[in-house]
C-alpha cells in the first residue's frame, strides 16, 4: 500500500507541469530551473512567483497540530526524522528528492498538518 | 617554610603568565577570545579613527571638511563614555569574523558555525570582512586601537551563516543566539522570502526570549530601493533598519515599506568607518575599513549594527525594558527627518524617523 502511494506520486510528478508549494495556505507557483538543477545534484532549483532561487533538497519540514499521526505520516510517505526542530515541529527526510514538493503539498493537505513545506535553500544576501 | 614561600611565589608567578596571549585574549575551544574586563574605560576621542566615526561622533573639522549635515549623526553627545553595552548580550549572524582583530580584544564570548557545527568563524574567503565590519560597529573596543564600538562594553556572540543556507540552518542559527542568552540579535541580511518556520522561531523569540521580556531582533531593510516586502525585516516583531547619509536623508538604495521601524546612518559618499580583517585579509591592506576606501562599508548593513547598539545602551541602563517597550521607545523618539509628511507619526521610506540616542536615553 505504501510503495503504491509512493509511486502514485512518483508518476504524478513525472507528468505534473505545475510545480508549487503551500505558503501560509496559499499555493506559491515555482518554476524549474532547469540550467542548475542537475538529476545527480542534491539539490534543485526554482524560481518562485517574486523570482526568487529557492533550492529543494531531500528534507521537509512539518509542524504538526498534535503529533498523533507522525508516525502514519512517516510510514505512508516513507519518511525518515532528520530532527525534532521543537515541539511538534520536524526536519524530515525524503527518500527521493523528486518528490519533495509532492510530499509536502499532500502532507500540506492533511487536517493536523499546520504547514509542511520542503526545507527552502536560500541566498543570505548581504547589505 | 622558605621552600614554601618561594613554591608559593613560583605558583603566583605561573599563574599570572599562565593561559594568556600578548594581546590579552584567553583561548578556550568554546570562547576563542574570553573577555577580560578593562581596569579603566578610555574616553571616544582616545580612539585614532574617532573623528571620522561621524554616524556616532560630530566632529567639527571634520564635519566642514566633508559637507555632511549637522545632524546626521545619532546624538551620542557623551553617552558613549557613560553607557558602554556592559551586561548585554548581542549575538551577530553574518558570513564570518576575524576574532583576533585588535579592536575585538575581549568582546568576543562565543562562536558557532552553522555549516561545521564548530567554533572557527573566519571568513571562507580571504578577501570577504562583512561580518568583522558589522561587528566593528557594534563591539570594536575602547582601547585606543582605532574605533569605537557603539557598545564598546557589550559581549559579541558570532554566528556564522551560510550564502546558502537552508530554513532549518536559519532556524538552528536563532536558536543557538537563544541558547548563548542573546539579549539582541543583528542582522545585517535577509533573503527577500522568510518561510513560515522562520518566521515563526524569529517572531517566538521575540515575544517569548529573555525571559518573556522578548529578545529584541534587529535586521538591515536592504539596499535594492525596493519594497521590503517578505522579507525578513518585514516581521513586524522585527526592528526593521533603513540608511541615512550624510545628508541626513534617506539614502537611495535603503529599502522602503509599510514595516520599516527606523533609519540610522548607513553612508553613501561617505562610508562608515568599522574594522576589516586583519592584515591583508578583508577588503583592504590595513585593518580598518575608513570613510574614504574606495570599497567603504556603506549599506543598511551598517544600519542595523548601530540600532543593535543604541538597543545595547537602553538594556544597560533599564534591563527590564521589554522589546514591546524598547520598539515602543525607538518609535517615539526618533527623529522626523526627510522632509516628508508622517502620518500617525510614520513613514514608509523612514519609518518613525532617525533614532536619536540622546532622547532614547532621556526617556528611559
Amino acid at each position: 500500500m505504501k510503495n503504491l502511494f509512493i509511486l502514485l506520486l512518483f508518476v504524478t510528478s513525472l507528468y505534473s507541469q505545475e510545480y508549487y508549494y503551500y505558503k501560509n495556505s496559499k499555493k506559491v507557483q515555482l518554476e524549474k530551473v532547469t540550467s542548475i538543477s542537475r538529476t545527480q545534484s542534491v539539490v534543485d532549483y526554482y524560481k518562485n512567483d517574486m523570482g526568487i532561487l529557492l533550492g529543494v533538497s531531500d528534507k521537509i519540514i512539518l509542524k504538526l497540530k498534535l503529533h498523533d499521526n507522525l508516525d502514519n505520516y512517516i510510514k505512508l510517505y516513507d519518511l525518515h526524522i532528520e530532527k525534532v526542530i521543537s515541539e511538534n515541529l520536524y526536519l524530515l527526510t525524503v527518500k527521493d528528492k523528486s518528490l519533495t514538493l509532492e510530499i509536502a503539498n499532500s502532507l500540506n493537505e492533511k487536517e493536523d498538518v499546520v504547514y509542511a513545506q520542503p526545507d527552502f535553500i536560500k541566498k543570505s544576501l548581504r547589505r | 617554610m622558605i621552600k614554601l614561600l618561594l613554591l608559593s611565589i613560583l605558583l603566583v608567578f605561573f599563574s599570572a603568565c599562565g593561559g594568556s596571549s600578548a594581546s590579552g585574549v584567553v583561548e578556550t575551544e568554546d570562547n576563542p577570545s574570553t573577555p577580560i574586563e578593562n581596569d579603566t574605560q578610555l574616553l571616544s576621542s582616545a580612539e585614532p579613527f574617532y573623528s571620522q566615526q561621524w554616524s556616532i561622533n560630530k566632529n567639527e573639522a571634520f564635519y566642514t571638511q566633508n559637507g555632511i549635515d549637522s545632524d546626521a549623526h545619532i546624538h551620542t553627545e557623551t553617552l558613549l563614555d557613560t553607557y558602554t553595552g556592559k551586561g548585554v548580550k548581542i549575538a551577530i549572524i553574518d558570513n564570518g569574523l576575524d576574532v583576533y582583530h585588535e579592536d575585538l580584544v575581549g568582546a568576543i564570548v562565543k562562536t558557532y558555525d552553522v555549516q561545521t557545527g564548530g567554533t572557527n568563524v573566519a571568513h571562507t574567503l580571504s578577501d570577504e570582512y562583512h561580518g568583522t565590519a558589522v561587528t566593528g560597529i557594534i563591539g570594536a573596543r575602547a582601547n585606543a586601537k582605532g574605533i569605537k564600538g557603539v557598545a564598546s562594553g557589550a559581549q559579541i556572540i558570532f554566528l556564522k551563516y551560510k550564502e546558502s543556507m537552508s530554513d532549518s540552518e536559519t532556524v538552528a542559527l536563532f536558536a543557538k543566539a537563544e541558547e548563548f542568552g542573546a539579549d539582541i540579535i543583528s542582522n545585517s541580511w535577509g533573503t527577500y522570502d522568510v518561510s513560515q518556520v522562520v518566521k515563526d522561531k524569529i517572531v517566538d523569540l521575540s515575544v517569548n526570549g529573555r525571559g518573556g521580556k522578548g529578545i529584541v531582533i534587529v535586521f538591515a531593510s536592504g539596499n535594492d530601493d525596493r519594497d521590503m516586502g517578505n522579507d525578513e525585516s518585514s516581521i513586524p516583531e522585527v526592528i526593521a533598519v533603513g540608511a541615512t547619509d550624510k545628508d541626513n536623508l534617506r539614502t537611495y538604495y535603503s529599502n522602503y515599506g509599510v514595516n520599516l521601524d527606523v533609519v540610522a546612518p548607513g553612508g553613501y559618499y561617505l562610508g562608515i568607518t568599522t574594522l576589516d580583517d586583519s592584515g591583508s585579509n578583508g577588503g583592504s591592506d590595513t585593518d580598518y575599513l575608513l570613510y574614504d576606501d574606495s570599497n567603504g562599508f556603506i549599506g543598511t548593513s551598517a544600519s542595523a549594527p548601530i540600532v543593535s547598539g543604541v538597543i545595547a545602551l537602553m538594556l544597560e541602563k533599564n534591563p527590564t525594558l521589554t522589546r514591546v517597550q524598547i520598539e515602543q521607545i525607538l518609535h517615539d523618539t526618533s527623529d522626523k527627518i526627510g522632509h516628508v509628511p508622517y502620518r500617525n507619526d510614520r513613514n514608509n521610506y523612514y519609518g518613525y524617523g532617525k533614532i536619536n540616542l540622546s532622547t532614547i536615553m532621556l526617556s528611559i
